[in-house]
């Protein structure tokens, strides 16, 4: 039996998409291969490791259990959306001086994961940080540099904020 | 279908029905909560996941929706075997009853890494009427085919004073594993699994006692 194609509406890091998917099509599936946005990676495949973590109206998620067709109506914000015209957003700065990856592998999900984990909290402790991002797995860096990288965004981030009010 | 997080962020919830507020910080991290949800949890019935140990400590009514119309479903036959429940195959959740609990609760557990799943998990929640236990309500996880309900030791509880808290709670605690057979698996072996419930329900009900004392 051959699934019947769904039409979807999604906006993905700010561009609306009408698309067919099947049912059970993968909205990491569908971003990487559907629109070309290869940056969310695929580890585990079933929820546990998070580099395929994306935001769903803002909120952090794992592409690779969702259905696409479960991001109907929302917006998507994957790390190709966080670079503004060629300047790094300040998360990924930080990640390359601070040495917060080494394959990179886990880097866009850790990127998604601590921009949910500053909006909602802009000033962490670096125990904070370490907590939260324990959902999401690195086999290199000792989660060390990833915590200084987030806790040094997060005082850029502040700093912005303060110079624009 | 409430998600998690949002359980977990609700002011309503901490107050009407801490026991599951409690319980569902401990499940998984946040990306999974912001997904997951109560009545698909309690659906999917996984013997080492926490909200079907709530449901059954705090005598929760499921209510499944199908063709046929609304039934509500008791928590304690609710639960069938692992991953297993009363649903039919054409039945949905729609709504999960709790009732109120006046006095102290608590959720504790026993996890190899930080929001992992639990190896056991205990639900515990006690009412007082003044220095004496009027009712006790306790759960395990990670023990059986199933969540479980500690009745043996609900009722060693019942009617005795809280004045020794740890001699009490140590009491039931030894009462709860006795007739117990855990499978072993690659996470704990039986003789690990029973230690750690008689350990979790001890912390769990001492807990639930004293916070139960703060109320008043
Ligand atoms: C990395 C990871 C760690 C986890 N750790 C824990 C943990 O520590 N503790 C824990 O308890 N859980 C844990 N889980 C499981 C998690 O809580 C699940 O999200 C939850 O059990 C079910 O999620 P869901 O609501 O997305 O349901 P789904 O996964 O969509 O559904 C699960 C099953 O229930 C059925 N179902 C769903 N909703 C309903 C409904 N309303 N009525 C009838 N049937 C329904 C579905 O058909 C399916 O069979 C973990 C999951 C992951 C990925
Ligand atoms: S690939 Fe999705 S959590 Fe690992
Ligand atoms: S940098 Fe290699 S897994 Fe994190």
């Amino acid at each position: 039996m051959t699934p019947t194609a769904c039409t979807i509406n999604v906006t993905v890091n700010g561009h609306p998409h009408v698309a067919e998917v099947e049912p059970r099509r993968l909205l990491v599936d569908f971003l990487r291969e559907d629109l070309g946005l290869a940056g969310t990676h695929i580890g585990c495949e079933h929820g546990v490791c998070g580099t395929c973590t994306v935001l769903l109206n803002g909120a952090s998620i794992r592409s690779c259990i969702t259905f696409a067709v479960q991001a109907d109506g929302a917006e998507i914000s994957t790390v190709e959306g966080l670079a503004r015209g060629g300047e790094m957003h300040p998360l990924q700065d930080e990640f390359s001086e601070k040495q917060g990856l080494q394959c990179g592998y886990c880097t866009p999900g850790m990127l998604m994961r601590a921009c949910e984990i500053l909006a909602e909290n802009p000033d962490p402790t670096p125990a904070e940080v370490r907590s939260a991002i324990a959902s999401n797995l690195c086999r290199c860096t000792g989660y060390q540099f990833i915590t200084e990288a987030v806790i040094g965004a997060a005082a850029r981030m502040r700093a912005t904020k303060e110079v624009a009010s | 279908m409430t998600r998690m997080s949002e359980v977990e962020r609700s002011p309503e919830v901490a107050v009407a029905a801490p026991l599951l507020a409690e319980a569902v910080g401990l499940v998984a991290h946040t990306p999974v909560r912001n997904s997951g949800t109560v009545g698909g949890s309690l659906a999917h019935a996984d013997p080492a996941a926490e909200l079907p140990a709530v449901a059954l400590a705090s005598d929760a009514e499921l209510v499944a929706t199908g063709p046929a119309g609304t039934r509500r479903i008791a928590a304690v036959e609710f639960l069938t075997g692992p991953f297993s429940t009363a649903l039919a195959p054409d039945e949905i959740l729609t709504e999960i009853r709790l009732p109120m609990w006046a006095g102290g609760h608590a959720f504790v557990e026993f996890s190899r890494i930080h929001a992992n799943f639990a190896v056991v998990g205990v639900a515990a929640l006690i009412d007082l009427d003044g220095d004496r236990i009027r009712r006790a309500a306790l759960a395990l996880t990670g023990v059986a085919p199933t969540a479980i309900r500690a009745t043996a030791a609900e009722n060693v509880l019942a009617g005795s004073d809280v004045g020794d808290m740890a001699a009490t709670a140590a009491e039931a605690a030894g009462v709860a594993v006795q007739g117990l057979t855990p499978a072993g698996d690659l996470h704990a072996s039986p003789q690990t699994r029973l230690a750690l419930a008689r350990t979790y329900l001890r912390r769990g009900i001492e807990l639930a006692m004293s916070r139960a004392r703060n109320e008043r």
